[in-house]
């Protein structure tokens, strides 16, 4: 979807980014906009998925120590299907599709190794066009830009 | 902290609408305005959540996403990550243990970019022994409300509007590097060698 924002869109965006629970008349008085405008502008940019306000909770804090990264590997004829079902499950935070054939990305978090083991056979159960499921731990994260993501 | 109750549903409301007022989530949760302000005050102030506005890659000029699996040599990781934290084309980079020891998400104008990028930072790369790169294709899940808030050592903030990365990036530093990574192996091979 080609997402159009004018200057104005972009002023809010900006403010947004830097501080997502400024006010309206805050984010108003910085753009030069009413309260109503910019309240009409960013429910609008919501909408069109072109912006995604949101609390995020730290997996560290809830015990959960891996951050693990699956690479998935599907009969290609099925990879929709399985990739709605793997996308259903609550355990798994998120599932890309790449252009290699049968091929889906997963991110997910677990508590431990024991934990980590039964998210795999979890994923490997939701169908049988599974072919393999590798998993890599992630260790340092040197890079985790989140201002963008891939929305629509 | 935050297995409590109360607190889950400030979060379960806040995660739909991030910019919720304290009035509305305590009208929805029957609470008072002030309660909800101290419980997500304190939850801030321990780090235990964040607010985000997540903007679509689209909007910031980003056509092309790539993932990338890549085997750096070990001796010169800390050289490789610290120039790769560095290029605003790099959204993500993750040492993994596995069969590879990098993951990276590259994000880019177009095809012709990408390609370039790759080309130049990996293929050519002495230090880079292995690597494949995806085209990504399809969002079918994407919904981290769990992060890692304390976890990360670069949290990446900048955030630049259409044209303006990516232009820089092609016109200027990317294209004029011809040895994009100063001789890194050579320096450390020949210190740790006996």
């Amino acid at each position: 979807m080609i997402v159009k924002l004018d200057a104005l869109d972009e002023g809010i965006v900006r403010q947004l980014v830097a501080d997502p629970r400024a006010t309206n008349a805050a984010l108003a008085r910085l753009v030069g906009l009413s309260e109503s405008a910019v309240a009409v502008r960013v429910n609008r940019m919501v909408a069109e998925k072109a912006l995604r306000l949101t609390v995020e909770r730290d997996a560290l804090s809830e015990g959960l120590e891996l951050h693990v990264l699956a690479l998935v590997e599907v009969d290609p004829e099925f990879i929709d299907d399985v990739a709605l079902k793997i996308s259903a499950l609550s355990e798994i935070d998120v599932v890309f599709g790449t252009e290699r054939a049968g091929a889906l990305t997963l991110l997910f978090f677990a508590a431990d190794m024991d934990h980590l083991n039964s998210v795999v056979s979890l994923i490997e159960s939701v169908s049988d066009k599974i072919q393999f499921v590798g998993v890599h731990i992630a260790g340092e994260v040197y890079k985790y830009s989140t201002s963008y993501g891939l929305l629509s | 902290m935050i297995q409590d109750a109360t607190n889950r549903s400030i979060l379960a409301y806040l995660r739909a609408n991030g910019r919720a007022s304290n009035s509305e989530i305590a009208r929805s949760i029957g609470l008072s305005e002030a309660a909800v302000r101290q419980r997500i005050k304190r939850l801030l102030a321990a780090r235990v959540i964040r607010f985000r506005a997540v903007v679509d890659a689209s909007f910031l000029g980003v056509n092309v996403t790539y993932f990338i699996r890549a085997t750096v040599r070990s001796r010169a990781y800390g050289q490789f990550a610290m120039v790769m934290r560095d290029l605003p084309p790099v959204a993500f980079l993750s040492r993994t243990s596995g069969s590879f020891n990098a993951f990276l998400a590259l994000v880019a104008p177009d095809e012709d970019f990408a390609k370039l990028f790759l080309e130049s930072w990996f293929e050519n790369n002495p230090n880079v022994l292995r690597y494949e790169a995806d085209r990504f294709r399809k969002v079918y899940k994407y919904d981290p409300d769990r992060s890692m808030i304390n976890g990360v050592i670069d949290d990446f903030q900048s955030f630049e509007l259409p044209g303006e990365p990516f232009s820089r990036w092609l016109s200027t530093e990317f294209r004029q590097v011809d040895n994009p990574l100063p001789n890194p192996t050579r320096e450390n091979e020949e210190c740790g060698s006996d």
